[in-house]
């Protein structure tokens, strides 16, 4: 079920209910409840994906252990290399087997070979590279000594299957979440409220923002042939922020639901359309997957070419965002839209900046001239970029930029409906100014309205359901489901 | 606890309470909360008539193909071929209309019936605004999942706001019928308008308006229609070209149902004499008249067969069967195909030219042939 169903509005204030009221005694109890919770959760979508996530549960319970109490080098390296082969297995044949077939046969095509390699009909499990990530990062942080594996299974089953995180993140390393599990969870008043506001502010970015702009950007990607450049860009800009609405606002209501239940998880966007650099962007983007990618995979990498200096440093940066872009999916576009990131970070490395922060307006009403124009202009390449995310394939995206950088770019944009369009872009200036004034907090609506009069505060609250209820954009699927 | 329960719960409670009603009526109608997958997949008689999720019908017309066994003849088109009946032909049927609304809609719909469940014959309803590229830039392909994700299951604000309007108007009350015809939507409800399980739509109490000149009838003598021409909207957007991307897209069309071996007879719908005369007077519509002399030879080349009929008087209807300016009646349509059946080497396989003829002289009345 998804988190704008009717099935999740039933779903979850009963599962809230029996967690505080009948289970609520023992921790035990507590878990077993968010174990079978999150597998009504999961199992809406197919009942047969709960072995999937049953066997990396038991196999990464089991190895975690294995490998705590062993003493020998090379057998602990072993044994961490099953979990990794056999989760990113999982997750590959899942996922990439069919992508890996069809471009061998493709390769090998091309020097006059014909393999007779056939096709899986292969349904993606939803949330797959969610949750393998996740049980990835137990049994690394055992085998680096972070933590300790855990004895119980069921608060290691709670962590690994909670299911306001489950299928689209944010992806929680053991150390942060499974101690939330070993513990009993007490209720906290101004959590909960806070989680309700995070939830509805969620809801608003998913429904209003995020699901008006798909209906544009769906119409002008998947006739792009037929458009003007200007209205190419509107659709870049329309997915851009449908991208960021949707991915953020899943995760909003995911935090806000898990607070709900006392438990704490990860931020995964710190506002990054304000960010004035793309290194700086990247720190705000779905934060979660990079910290895990960066300590996993850069790290050891940028360690293991230091001897290359700057040139080491991008071969790292290059295979790093080469498996951002192939986390999210079996397709070259998402390669390539994770390789010219990397590439994009090329000139920060060689002037050594990838770290520097700019100046920002801190506690002012308006961004400072230089900080305006800076975002501006990351804004737009990564709206460029997001394009090749967005392309069907990378024909599509190469057509789509040949017909966006042509002479009708500096026409007026215009499609069917553009008039209709026009409540969207109102909404999303809206939306823009809320994150705006509450860029500093955990999220935009975090503290807007908090000073006011009762009324005025719930006649806000009042106004954002009303969004919800009389601008909703047609249903679409979360994006990252399909990641 | 308790504090926050008693805080979500006044908060709620409003909203709760402008949801309530509107989910129990509309529940109860049929409108939302209820699938129509069951009632379609069964052999019971029904009428679909929604009166808030119009795009629902959409979904109707893609899942009974889904479910249904492999047709013979299929009808597709917009809203403007949703008069062709079972009782028309002498092969298994279904009408398909309101399903499109633009000619690049076409291959994708068509692409979304499975396999082995495709048709034989394909009767298409091109409206001739198809051709117009101020009415229609083709720039609407819709995904093969369109049609299946076009049920609207839940309220939403459009429904919500529409609902109240229509229930402090007292609009909503009907009586429940005890005919053997299940009923699902406030249109099929209240007015007895909505689709039959043949696909075809059942106008309902318009014809009783219409029958009896009553202004409460759509587009009471044409004035909508007339309005619209004049002021070029709705449909009727000027134009002096044929698209000629309309032309391209067709013939994507053609060889489509020529790999999958479906025989094409496509055909030009009538408009209202009236609003005919008014678009040629107004000098206004160029691309309107061209359109049949430009896409003979490409049905010829397919050996596939179209036919025009600009207006009422061309198959040999008149004003008085049309429905609205825009739509005639089962006998305008009955009068239609005859008239193909006549020349169609396709048609001459599944209808019974003598059966229509006696049929059109046994009408129900001047708008409906056959009873409900």
């Amino acid at each position: 079920m998804t988190f704008t169903s009717l099935d999740f509005a039933v779903f979850l204030p009963l599962v809230f209910l029996i967690h505080w009221f009948a289970t609520s005694r023992t921790l035990t109890s507590q878990n077993i409840l968010i174990v079978i919770a999150s597998a009504v959760f999961y199992g809406w979508w197919d009942w047969r994906f709960l072995f999937l996530i049953l066997f990396s549960t038991i196999l990464d319970f089991a190895l975690g252990y294995a490998i705590f109490k062993s003493d020998n080098k090379k057998k602990r390296r072993l044994l961490l290399y099953t979990s990794v082969v056999l989760n990113l297995g999982l997750l590959g044949f899942f996922k990439y087997f069919n992508f890996f077939i069809e471009n061998f046969k493709t390769a090998f095509s091309f020097f006059g070979m014909e393999l007779e390699w056939g096709m899986l009909d292969i349904i993606l499990p939803v949330g797959i590279s969610f949750y393998t990530f996740q049980t990835l990062s137990y049994t690394i942080d055992i085998y680096r000594n972070k933590i300790e594996p855990t004895k119980d299974l069921l608060a290691f089953a709670s962590y690994v299957s909670f299911f306001p995180q489950l299928v689209a993140g944010p992806i929680e390393r053991a150390r942060d979440m499974l101690p939330q599990f070993q513990v009993k969870r007490t209720f906290d008043y101004k959590n909960a409220v806070d989680g309700t506001r995070q939830i509805l502010w969620g809801l608003f970015k998913k429904i209003v923002i995020a699901d008006n702009c798909a209906e544009y950007a769906n119409l002008i990607f998947n006739n792009s042939s037929d458009y003007a450049g200007s209205t190419l860009v509107l659709g870049g800009v329309f997915f851009t922020v449908q991208i960021y609405a949707d991915f953020s606002g899943y995760s909003d209501i995911a935090i806000g639901t898990a607070r709900l239940f006392g438990v704490r998880l990860s931020k995964n966007f710190s506002f990054p359309f304000f960010a004035q650099t793309l290194p700086e962007l990247w720190r705000k983007w779905h934060m979660t997957l990079t910290l895990w990618l960066n300590e996993a995979v850069f790290v050891p990498l940028n360690l293991a070419f230091r001897d290359y200096g700057k040139t080491g440093m991008i071969l790292a940066f290059l295979i790093y965002f080469g498996l951002i872009g192939l986390w999210h999916g079996a397709n070259w576009t998402f390669i390539v839209f994770g390789l010219v990131h990397g590439l994009l970070f090329v000139p920060y490395i060689i002037r050594g900046t990838v770290g520097k922060k700019k100046k920002r307006a801190i506690g002012l009403a308006f961004p400072l001239p230089k900080e305006a124009v800076n975002m501006t202009i990351t804004f737009t390449v990564f709206m460029l970029t997001c394009i090749i995310f967005r392309a069907e394939n990378m024909q599509h995206a190469w057509s789509y930029f040949s017909n966006m950088f042509s002479s009708s770019l500096f026409t007026l944009p215009r499609f069917q409906n553009a008039s209709d369009s026009l409540l969207t872009i109102l909404f999303c200036a809206i939306f823009i100014i809320i994150e705006w004034i509450g860029r500093e907090d955990a999220y935009a609506l975090e503290k807007i309205g908090l000073k006011w009069k009762r009324p005025l505060r719930y006649a806000f609250y009042y106004a954002v359901v009303l969004c919800i209820f009389w601008f909703g954009g047609k249903e679409q699927d979360f994006i990252y489901f399909q990641f | 606890m308790k504090r926050y329960l008693t805080k979500i719960i006044v908060f709620l409670l409003p909203i709760a309470l402008v949801l309530l009603l509107p989910s129990i009526v509309l529940r109860k109608a049929g409108e939302n909360f209820k699938s129509i997958d069951e009632l379609v997949a069964s052999d019971q008689k029904y009428l679909i008539g929604y009166a808030y999720n119009e795009s629902n019908y959409k979904y109707l017309k893609w899942y009974s193909l889904q479910v249904k066994e492999r047709c013979d003849i299929l009808v597709l088109g917009a809203s403007r071929v949703l008069q062709f009946r079972e009782e028309m032909f002498t092969s298994s049927f279904y009408n398909a209309g309101f399903s499109i609304r633009s000619m690049s809609d076409i291959v994708p719909f068509l692409e979304t019936i499975p396999d082995g469940k495709k048709p034989k014959i394909l009767i298409l309803g091109i409206d001739q605004l198809m051709f117009n590229e101020a009415a229609d830039d083709l720039a609407v392909s819709k995904g093969t999942d369109f049609w299946e994700n076009s049920f609207n299951k839940y309220v939403n604000g459009a429904v919500l706001k529409n609902f109240y309007t229509d229930y402090f108007n007292g609009k909503l009350k009907y009586k429940d019928r005890n005919d053997g015809i299940v009923r699902v939507g406030f249109n099929a409800l209240i007015n007895e308008r909505g689709y039959r399980p043949d696909g075809s739509l059942n106008y309902g109490n318009q014809i009783g308006y219409l029958l009896n000149d009553d202004p409460a009838a759509n587009d009471y003598h044409f004035e909508q229609t007339k309005k619209k021409i004049e002021k070029g909207i709705g449909g009727f957007q000027f134009g002096d070209e044929i698209n000629p991307k309309a032309l391209v897209k067709l013939r994507e069309i053609l060889a489509y149902c020529k790999k999958q071996k479906i025989e094409l007879l496509a055909f030009l719908p009538p408009i209202a004499d009236e609003a005919y005369r008014q678009m040629s007077e107004s000098g206004k519509f160029g691309y309107f008249e061209g359109i049949i002399d430009e896409i003979q030879e490409p049905f010829a080349e397919y050996n596939f067969e179209v036919y025009s009929y600009p207006n009422a008087t061309s198959c040999g209807s008149n004003d008085s069967e049309m429905i609205d300016g825009l739509h005639g009646g089962e006998l305008c349509y009955q009068r239609l195909l005859i008239d193909m059946a006549k020349r169609s080497r396709i048609l001459q396989k599944v209808t019974d030219l003598q059966k229509l003829k006696t049929d059109l002289l046994q009408a129900e009345n001047r708008y409906c042939v056959y009873k409900d």
